[in-house]
């Protein structure tokens, strides 16, 4: 793709004028050498030829050469261009682990920690975080990019929760989860996580948060669920719900499904249909609908080798100039 | 100075003009001592008889002496010298030269000049102005532009002209000593005296800053200053550059021609003084 095509005939006309003026120039110049007599004395000997060959063959290499030169200038000149689409990296999302840590929800929790560890292997540019709560919320591990780091955590929690903990590394993990009056407090739980994304106002990293709950909610909350959604929402971030004990139309799963839904998240009931590895899955095609922002498609020149090739082509003709001292 | 006449009976000395002019007696300086080669008509029979030795008589008529200038006056003269000069510049030098040496012993000089198409012929004359007139017109006629120059032509021409004995001093330039070169040259010495003045071409290779292209005057061939740094085509041309002197140089030598080769207006008058020496001792 060239950006100015037509370049080329306006320099193709000029080089057609410099040759014409070349060879019409030695001509004029013709009466202004030294007028010798009996050039016989070196035109007649064996080794003037081979000189005249060698002569000629220069000129006409530098002539090639510059010719050559003048075409790729032209091609240069013209601007050869292509197409550059870029994927910004503000594009790429923060994800946070909203996990209730209830003991009903222990093995949903760890089967998502699994996923999450195999998903942390291939991402680039992400940031996970997780927050584990139950009266209270805690954090397990801020938003990060450092994938060693996630999934270390990750496997670590996954452990935890499912009791496979070696002894050298045991913990509690739910060490500050029940601070609050009651149990399960999905909307401080929730609330706390919309809040754990780093510089909400100024990001524009598409925001999301997988939160698995029941909510069963047993207490004083300071956040309802929906107050909390709002809160997502004001904030930009979208609620992925995974809840495993869904049976059908009762309040607390409706609320759940509303709340998320406000907030252009999902509700996934967690059934035989469902997984977790699919309900994963299916989150991250929805997210790839907001994170697969149009790319910036640019115009830009692409030269290519071509100033080198008529560097070389320029200092070619110059050497070859040089040693045919024209 | 002058230029020395081989034969006897035209010997021309300076002192003997000098005493024609004062007027003196004609009794004791102008007989001469017989030497072999002499005319034996000559012999003054009374004065030998007077005498001891033989002695011959000099006829005043037979004294004056016409020296021809064969010059080349086609484009080559009109090209540039060894050392830059234009070479009819010095080839107008070298005939003024000889000229007024000529003139000034009492001698009549005469012009023969010409190139493949013209014959620029001058009576002979004695005076300065003649001379003068001469060389001026040798000067208008070397142009870039006019014809080539043939100088075997030009010696044709002279053998058949000049029926007189004279004695002839061609001006040319680095020519190569071919075949007709050589019966002309031989056809005029067998007649006069002939001495030979080359006037010296530019050097094809000169190693000087003048990075100016060579135009040959006689085809218009350019030669490129790329050619002049070439060495082999260098030692090429040197050889065959000494060659080609050598075998004019041998030549001459070899029909008793005198022979010098003037290269730039300094070393002109030594070069030419040089040749009347060399003239002047030549066997013939």
């Amino acid at each position: 793709m060239l950006l100015w095509p037509w370049v080329l005939p306006v320099l193709a006309v000029v080089a057609v004028a410099l040759v014409v003026v070349g060879l019409l120039l030695p001509r004029r110049r013709r009466d202004r050498g030294v007028a010798v007599a009996h050039v016989d004395r070196m035109t007649a000997l064996g080794a003037f030829r081979g000189a005249l060959v060698r002569y000629r063959l220069l000129v006409g290499g530098a002539l090639a050469l510059a010719l050559g030169g003048a075409l790729v200038a032209g091609v240069l000149a013209s601007r050869p261009a292509g197409v550059h689409a870029s994927q910004q990296d503000d594009y790429k999302r923060d994800i946070v682990l909203c996990l209730d840590v209830s003991g009903s929800m222990v093995d949903v929790d760890a089967d998502i920690l699994a996923v999450y560890q195999d998903i942390a292997r291939e991402l680039d540019g992400e940031r996970i975080g997780m927050r584990i709560f139950d009266a209270s919320s805690v954090m397990a591990f801020p938003l990060t990019s450092d994938y060693d780091y996630i999934a270390a955590q990750l496997g670590r929690y996954e452990r935890a929760l499912t009791g496979q903990l070696s002894p050298e590394e045991q913990f509690n993990y739910l060490a500050g989860t029940a601070n609050g009056l009651g149990a399960s407090l999905v909307g401080d739980g929730l609330a706390s996580c919309v809040l754990d994304f780093a510089d909400l106002e100024a990001s524009e990293r598409p925001r999301s948060i997988i939160l698995a709950t029941d909510n069963i909610v047993n207490g004083q909350q300071i956040f309802s669920l929906p107050q909390a959604g709002q809160l997502a929402i004001e904030h930009d971030v979208r609620v992925y719900a995974i809840n495993p004990f869904d049976f059908g139309a009762d309040q607390a799963a409706n609320e759940l499904r509303e709340t998320v839904e406000g907030t252009g998240g999902a509700y996934f009931p967690l059934d035989f249909a469902q997984t977790v590895p699919g309900i994963v899955d299916r989150v991250n095609a929805i997210e790839a609908g907001y994170i697969e922002t149009p790319p910036l498609v640019q115009v830009v020149d692409r030269p290519g080798i071509l100033p080198l090739v008529v560097l070389l082509l320029v200092g070619g003709v110059c050497i070859a100039v040089w040693r045919a001292r024209l | 100075m002058s230029i020395h006449a081989h034969r006897r009976t035209l010997e021309l000395l300076d002192g003997e003009y000098a005493s024609i002019h004062h007027g003196r007696s004609h009794d004791f300086d102008d007989l001469r001592e017989y030497q072999p080669g002499d005319d034996v008509k000559d012999i003054d029979w009374k004065a030998t008889a007077r005498s001891h030795v033989p002695l011959i008589k000099r006829y005043i008529a037979s004294r004056q002496h016409t020296l021809l200038l064969v010059v080349d006056a086609g484009r080559n003269m009109a090209a540039v010298s060894e050392s830059g000069e234009r070479k009819a510049e010095l080839a107008i030098l070298v005939a003024g030269v000889l000229g007024y040496l000529a003139s000034r012993h009492g001698d009549r000089v005469a012009l023969l000049a010409g190139d493949e198409e013209r014959v620029l012929a001058v009576q002979e004359g004695g005076s300065e102005a003649h001379l003068e007139r001469m060389l001026r017109q040798i000067d208008e006629a070397v142009s870039l532009d006019g014809p080539r120059s043939d100088l075997e032509r030009v010696l044709a021409l002279a053998v058949r002209r000049m029926r007189r004995r004279a004695l002839v001093v061609v001006i040319a330039d680095d020519v190569a000593y071919t075949h007709d070169l050589d019966v002309h040259l031989g056809r005029l010495q067998a007649r006069h005296e002939v001495l030979w003045v080359s006037i010296g071409d530019a050097d094809l290779m000169a190693r000087g800053r003048d990075r100016r292209e060579l135009v040959g005057v006689d085809s218009g061939q350019g030669l490129p200053a790329f050619l002049r740094r070439d060495r082999r085509l260098r030692r090429a041309f040197d050889e065959a550059a000494a060659e080609r002197r050598a075998r004019l140089e041998e030549g001459l030598r070899s029909l008793g021609i005198a022979a010098a080769r003037v290269s730039d207006e300094r070393g002109a008058i030594a070069a030419l003084f040089r040749l009347l020496e060399r003239h002047r001792r030549a066997r013939r």
